[in-house]
């Protein structure tokens, strides 16, 4: 095999691996923001802010996978 | 005409675009730069300009401008124009104000809000349609030589070999798809855009990283004096092993050493705390750059796939995208400026 073959299964383990948990994460935030408004709607606005920071930061874990998987294709 | 004459109509009509986009708009995927490419002939002293920069003052520009048509006649009841910036920044001041206080937001908002329609307005320059095609025809040696040294480089030394060598042979039937030929550039040719959109620079964001967490820092010393820094180096616990406890008598060997032990535990979690200090520098660029940069890699290669009609409903999710991470880079800088500027004392005492 070439190493050609390696780089893009490399990249593409990297993104597809570093993802799962991130997609795991975002699901809880998800379920806790929206059980969370379901209980108490006025509150929705202030939940949502709170949901978007808590994503932001689970999300932040794939975008790292994400750029190691960008510079294993274009880069290296 | 009958409801359901029209959807049939519409549906083959968006086939019928699929199609022929199909057979007739076909192009390769182009190659993809994780650098911003230098602009040929744009150089100040030892600098090359890159088009990332172009595009930020380009950007900036945009901003002013639309600052000064807003305010250019001052109504004290707003209407058009001027109504509808006044909204945005209204919206914008209250979520500051519930977020850090009323307290600091006179002094956090002219900076958050800043970043906010930067971060905005740079990551949809980057959508507009057609932008990739205007630049420069540069041949692969020219291109490979406007890289300036810098300490990328050996990181990306195999993209600049890689961009010198020759194009691989193309079979011939390829050859009838034009494959590295540019619209209006030479065969060989590739084009080096005059315009990037700076989120797909990492050293722009890095740069708006540095602004975020520097002001973070002053803020912070604002706020609380020397007393900020004692956040990242805390030996005040071990300390208080030598001293005498809370009923002011001196502490038995063992309690001195429990004591010593938590203090120590203290200092490492300071010390942890300006590591994360450091890595935010880190989440900031990469979160902003790989959102940005992977959706645009996104929509070339879509397109590539399926020149019309796919790439349609991925713009508007990149449209989405763009305005959800300038929201969350305003919202993560805002709440680490107000956790700087938070008062300690009540973490202290515990026992």
């Amino acid at each position: 095999m070439e190493p050609t073959t390696f780089k893009l299964l490399a990249a593409g383990l990297a993104i597809g691996l570093g993802a799962l948990g991130p997609g795991i994460g975002i699901g809880i935030v998800a379920l806790g923001a929206l059980s969370a408004i379901g209980r108490n709607p006025e509150a929705a606005s202030q939940v949502q802010t709170n949901m978007f920071i808590g994503i932001a930061f689970a999300e932040a874990v794939a975008i790292y996978a994400l750029v190691v998987a960008l510079i294993l294709l274009f880069v290296v | 005409m009958p409801r359901k004459l029209k959807i049939l109509l519409a549906v083959v009509g968006v086939i019928a675009l699929m199609i022929l986009g199909n057979l007739f708009l076909r192009f390769r995927l182009p190659p993809v730069t994780v650098r911003a490419e230098s602009l040929p002939g744009l150089v100040i002293g030892s600098v090359r300009i890159t088009n990332s920069l172009v595009t930020a003052l380009l950007v900036d520009i945009i901003l002013i401008v639309l600052a000064i048509l807003a305010t250019r006649r001052m109504q004290l009841v707003p209407s058009g124009f001027q109504n509808f910036m006044e909204f945005l920044v209204e919206t914008l001041y209250n979520l500051t104000q519930s977020i850090a206080g009323s307290k600091w937001t006179p002094r956090f908002f002219a900076i958050v809000a800043t970043i906010f329609f930067y971060v905005l307005v740079s990551n949809w320059f980057g959508l507009l349609p057609g932008l990739a095609a205007v630049g420069f025809c540069e041949s692969h040696a020219e291109v490979a030589a406007l890289h300036q040294p810098t300490i990328w480089d050996r990181v990306s030394e195999r993209t600049v070999a890689r961009l010198a060598a020759p194009l691989p042979a193309e079979g011939g039937k390829e050859n009838t798809h034009s494959a590295y030929v540019y619209w209006g550039c030479q065969p060989g040719e590739i084009i080096v855009p005059l315009f990037r959109s700076p989120s797909t620079d990492l050293s722009s964001n890095l740069a708006l990283a540095l602004v975020s967490v520097g002001m973070t820092q002053v803020f912070g010393v604002v706020a609380l004096g020397g007393r900020y820094f004692a956040k990242f180096f805390n030996i005040s616990g071990m300390l208080r092993a030598f001293k005498p406890d809370r009923n002011g008598q001196r502490r038995g060997c063992a309690g001195m050493l429990g004591t010593f032990l938590f203090g120590c535990i203290e200092f490492f979690v300071s010390i942890l705390e300006a590591v994360t200090e450091m890595a935010k520098l880190l989440s900031f660029s990469f979160r902003l750059f790989g959102n940005i940069f992977a959706g645009e890699v996104m929509l070339l290669v879509l397109a590539s796939l399926m020149p019309l009609v796919l790439t349609l409903p991925f713009i508007g999710l990149e449209l989405f995208v763009g305005l959800i991470q300038a929201f969350i880079f305003y919202v993560l800088t805002l709440a680490f400026f107000t956790i700087a500027t938070a008062s300690h004392e009540s973490q202290s005492t515990h026992s």
